[in-house]
């Protein structure tokens, strides 16, 4: 049998670039003039530059790239174009040999819907495991019809992987069917208005148990436009939900309680992001106000406690607003229970309705829940507190990332934070915050098992002592595991001693590790971090690699730096 | 390095089954006309391309040479600006 080869392509650089452009079309040339067999193709844009992360583009002035044509033969099982879509691209599918009926794809990733329709009907999507369109970002009606076609695939529960985007859409609504015997339906989303009549908890029957003789649930995520009208809906099977092994919900705005359900379904989750936000609800139903003495009007979700792996994520751009989507949730159960309801709506009591206090408190809530082996914390607007970091004594945290702003005085606070918390399981540290801060000794000198040590600190000045400080430590005795040491700053005290330093630790380590990695320096944007450079081992932590195993849901943001490995640095069945 | 060198070098390695340029691109003639002769038997090969040499069209005549070997199951291509990397001649 003749072979089927794999085409992998990487593109360099985002497509705002004029070259990254020129690579594009001559990849998609070079593809339609291929004359081997080949069964895999993938054209991915590979890293990102730091400032880049939570890149927003305005959509609807992007310029427009012009069409590009793909031509395809039908040995074709794997189709990957992934990027960000910074410009209109008229991507045109189409099939190389005209007597073959469609082509069968396993995979299908692409970087914004096709403009005309039959660049879709050459694809048979039935058999389809992955589908990515995380990357699509649109609000054009019949573009978003399109979008829709091509998850109707999902119905046909041959789809292991799913992930589309939501950010222009802004708001998705939850819809929770419940079927009783006599097959009667019963809705129940989030924005519901306080004049309508709602179900009451006696209605429904509780404890709500996922049973086949008694009540089949189903959810479904409805996707709104700005103007509140449903796009369309996203099936959430049960039988489904329980084998997802990663979930992604990081582009989903929404506060319910049915969430409940869904967290409780989730048996073999393995990683969850998501923005904290998610976790809270207000019970519409009831109000405690009365019965239970707690300073907040809403619950939080409890998370399913065999996850390992959490990241948080929010693209909040001033953590002092109020949620107001919440509030307004908050004011209809005011309303609705107004004659028992007893809070009162002082300054005071909006303030637990911020943004910012809703982070600090979920973080919180967090730890005292679960004992988590990876977490990531990628908040850049919001500013850490120390006591955001209470984890219990005895944790089992083996890497720890944070993106967020880190006060200046962070180091006052650290033994403190020592303290209270032993990481003796921590492997891998990474630290990113874009303004300044004192980087001193105690960031790490209690991190002694640790592997991989990476502070990016771009407004960050390194002082003389600190130099000397790593100098005097920075041995293979005392770090013993140590593969990785960066330090990204904006500025440093003397650079003889840098220097200096530099030579010292590589004598130091490069004899007994060959492939060891020490580098400070002042920061250079077209660098990539371990964080944003896809082919790290690290994103496999939170983000389940492509298997028969696993099962992901992914509902992001499009132009927001996913933990995710690149598709082609993962085995796809043969 | 001269031009026959990396070549006699490169020679060396005729049962070769995986390339992998890494941050080195290879010249154009090693790349267009050679690589077929230098390595018979490649079946994996990974190639970081630059805009120097999509501009001398260099990119069309590397496709056209990929598409002659034909026991090539896995083609790998970086394109990517040149950012400090060696070049062989």
């Amino acid at each position: 049998m003749k072979n089927k080869i794999y085409l992998i392509i990487f593109l360099g650089g985002c497509l705002c670039d004029l070259n990254a452009r020129m690579y594009l079309r001559l990849a998609c040339q070079y593809i339609s003039n291929i004359t081997s067999e080949y069964k895999h193709i993938s054209i991915e844009e590979n890293g990102y530059e730091i400032k880049n992360r939570f890149l927003l583009i305005d959509i609807a002035e992007k310029p427009s790239f012009g069409s590009i044509n793909v031509s395809l033969i039908s040995t074709l099982k794997h189709l990957i174009i992934s990027f960000r879509s910074m410009l209109n691209i008229d991507l045109i599918l189409e099939k190389k040999d005209s007597k073959i009926n469609k082509l069968q794809l396993q995979t299908l990733v692409l970087p914004c819907i096709p403009s005309r329709s039959n660049s879709i009907d050459i694809l048979d999507l039935n058999q389809l495991n992955i589908l990515d369109i995380g990357y699509v970002n649109t609000k054009n009606r019949i573009e978003l019809t399109r979008l829709d076609e091509i998850l109707l695939s999902h119905r046909q529960h041959s789809l292991r992987n799913l992930t589309i985007s939501l950010s222009e859409w802004q708001s998705a609504r939850l819809v929770v069917i419940r079927r009783n015997e006599d097959n009667k339906q019963t809705t129940n989303s989030v924005f519901e208005n306080c004049f309508d009549d709602i179900i009451t908890p006696e209605e429904i029957e509780k404890p709500i148990i996922f049973d086949q003789s008694n009540i089949i649930n189903e959810f479904s995520l409805e996707f709104l436009d700005d103007t509140q009208s449903s796009i369309f809906q996203l099936s959430l099977n049960y039988s489904w939900l329980n084998k997802l092994t990663n979930l992604n919900l990081t582009g989903i705005h929404c506060h319910s309680i049915d969430f409940k359900y869904i967290f409780d379904s989730l048996y073999s989750l393995r990683s969850l992001s998501l923005s904290p936000c998610l976790l809270f609800y207000i019970d519409q139903f009831e109000c405690y106000c009365q019965t239970i003495s707690t300073s907040h009007p809403y619950q939080i979700h409890l998370l399913n406690k065999n996850l390992l792996s959490l990241n948080l994520v929010s693209n909040i751009s001033n953590p002092k607003e109020l949620c107001s989507i919440f509030h307004e949730q908050y004011k209809l159960h005011s309303i609705r229970h107004s004659s028992i309801h007893q809070h009162l709506n002082n300054d005071n009591f909006q303030l637990s309705f911020q943004y910012e206090y809703l982070i600090h408190y979920s973080i919180q809530q967090i730890f005292q829940t679960l004992d988590l082996h990876h977490l990531s914390i990628r908040i850049p607007n919001y500013e850490f507190h120390i006591d955001d970091l209470n984890i219990e004594k005895s944790n089992h945290l083996q890497t720890l990332v944070i993106d967020v702003k880190i006060p200046m005085t962070f180091h006052i606070k650290l033994a403190r934070l020592y303290s209270i918390n032993s990481f003796n399981y921590l492997r891998r540290f990474i630290l990113i915050s874009e303004n300044n801060f004192e980087l001193t000794p105690l960031l790490i000198d209690r991190f002694h098992t640790l592997e991989i040590i990476e502070i990016i600190s771009i407004n960050s000045h390194l002082n003389r002592s600190t130099i000397n400080y790593l100098e005097k430590v920075l041995k293979p005795n005392n770090y013993p595991n140590l593969n990785t040491f960066r330090f990204w700053i904006g500025s440093v005290d003397a650079k003889h001693l840098l220097k200096h330093l530099h030579k010292t630790i590589r004598l130091a380590f490069e004899k007994l590790k060959p492939a060891f990695q020490f580098d400070i320096s002042i920061i250079n944007q077209t660098r990539k971090c371990i964080l944003y450079d896809n082919t790290h081992e690290i994103h496999q932590d939170f983000h389940s690699l492509l298997s028969i195993h696993s099962n992901q849901l992914s509902i992001i943001y499009p132009n927001f730096l996913n933990y995710k490995p690149l598709y082609s640095e993962q085995k796809f069945d043969k | 390095m001269i031009v026959a060198d990396i070549r006699r070098l490169l020679s060396n390695f005729r049962s070769l089954v995986c390339l992998h340029t890494g941050n080195v691109s290879l010249s154009k003639s090693i790349l267009t006309n050679d690589i077929q002769t230098l390595f018979p038997f490649l079946k994996y090969i990974t190639l970081l391309i630059s805009l120097d040499d999509i501009k001398n069209n260099l990119f069309q005549d590397i496709c056209a040479s990929l598409n002659q070997i034909k026991q090539l199951e896995y083609i790998s291509l970086v394109l990517q600006d040149r950012k400090g990397e060696n070049r062989i001649h």
